[in-house]
């Protein structure tokens, strides 16, 4: 039990860390990146280095990973505050939101589908 | 902190908790029907909760530490993406090709629409910001002469909708390919995409992963070198 409240605790630190380089990165280079995509690209340079996937880290990130909607939540609630905004431009909305996302969905799946199956026949 | 604003914060998060897992069971229950996911159904109880403008602003206070947890999550994606980097390298350009088609064609299309039907210019060039992370679009936009707010409401919504629909869709067109579920969840999707995709499967969350990391990256430099920032 408090073995892997310690690995937990481990893991966290890590995560935590990779997230501060991340920021550090992003003041750091001339181009504006997120902190967050930064800091991923730190822990996924050091998982090529370890050669594999410490306890410690696979222990904090399952939860962080699987309940990851939930950090979504308030900033979908914050949507509500331009309520007048999305009224008056609605249908352009609708239409750039909606539809272009649902069919680009469907042509990308469909594509890397006969892709992949194109490979699997070659 | 003093006990005064520590305990909005304790109470609104608590409240998003509960009801985030109250969400959770009932999708669960549900056999995961994509309109009941915990992302809608969490914001809508909410939502209602907090009928006064005043308390919405109350709430979004109280919640701001929970954009340090999205970060650690996204952080945490490191972990699926390391452990499917093999499939990833076996699949090769017909897995890149088509991010970066997707990630190009998705604000283009919602610029194209917008611009077809003669909307506000502020509007069109918002859209351009359509399918990448929210702090990246709110600087585009800002940027691009777009409203930086607005962008902030198009990714989520965004989001929303391929986190809802795309699993349907796929269930519909026969898709059961991990690699192709995430190549178009986390191009179009962003984040929240990703996030489904997490709740799909290894091989999909790793894939969605790398077109998130692709497209935002992607944008970020290739916006300022077309606009001249």
């Amino acid at each position: 039990m408090l073995n892997n409240f310690w690995r937990f605790l481990t893991g966290g630190i890590a995560v935590a860390a990779s997230l501060l380089a991340g920021s550090w990165l992003s003041a750091l280079l001339p181009v504006k990146l997120p902190a967050a995509i930064l800091g991923l690209l730190v822990l996924l340079a050091f998982l090529g280095i370890v050669g594999r996937v410490p306890q410690a880290l696979q222990l904090t990130t399952r939860p962080l990973l699987i309940h990851m909607p939930l950090f979504f939540v308030p900033a979908v609630i914050a949507v509500w505050q331009f309520t007048d905004v999305i009224v008056a431009n609605s249908l352009t909305l609708f239409m750039a939101i909606v539809v272009t996302s649902l069919v680009l969905i469907i042509a990308l799946a469909i594509w890397v589908d006969v892709l992949l199956k194109d490979k699997y026949e070659h | 902190m003093s006990t005064e604003q520590l305990s909005p914060v304790l109470f609104w998060s608590g409240i998003t908790v509960a009801i985030y897992f109250g969400s959770l069971w009932i999708y669960r229950v549900s056999r995961l029907q994509p309109l009941l996911h915990p992302i809608v159904t969490s914001a809508i109880t909410i939502s209602l909760l907090l009928l006064s403008t005043e308390t919405l602003s109350n709430y979004l206070q109280a919640t701001q530490w929970f954009s340090w947890l999205l970060s650690l999550a996204t952080v945490a994606l490191a972990i699926p993406m390391y452990q499917q980097l093999q499939v990833i390298r076996q699949y090769g350009w017909r897995v890149w090709l088509p991010i970066i088609v997707g990630g190009s064609a998705a604000p283009v299309s919602a610029w194209l629409f917008a611009w077809s039907i003669d909307a506000p210019v502020d509007l069109q060039m918002t859209l351009l910001a359509k399918s990448i992370t929210t702090p990246l679009a709110i600087d585009v936009a800002g940027a691009i002469d777009g409203v930086p707010a607005l962008a902030a409401v198009i990714v989520i919504l965004t989001g929303l909708v391929g986190a809802v629909f795309a699993p349907w869709l796929f269930r519909l067109l026969h898709i059961t390919s991990p690699i192709a579920q995430g190549v178009a969840l986390g191009t179009v999707a962003h984040a929240i995409g990703t996030a489904r995709a997490v709740q799909m499967g290894q091989v999909t969350a790793a894939v969605a992963t790398l077109a998130l990391c692709v497209n935002g990256i992607g944008t970020a430099t290739l916006v300022p070198i077309l606009f001249g920032l």
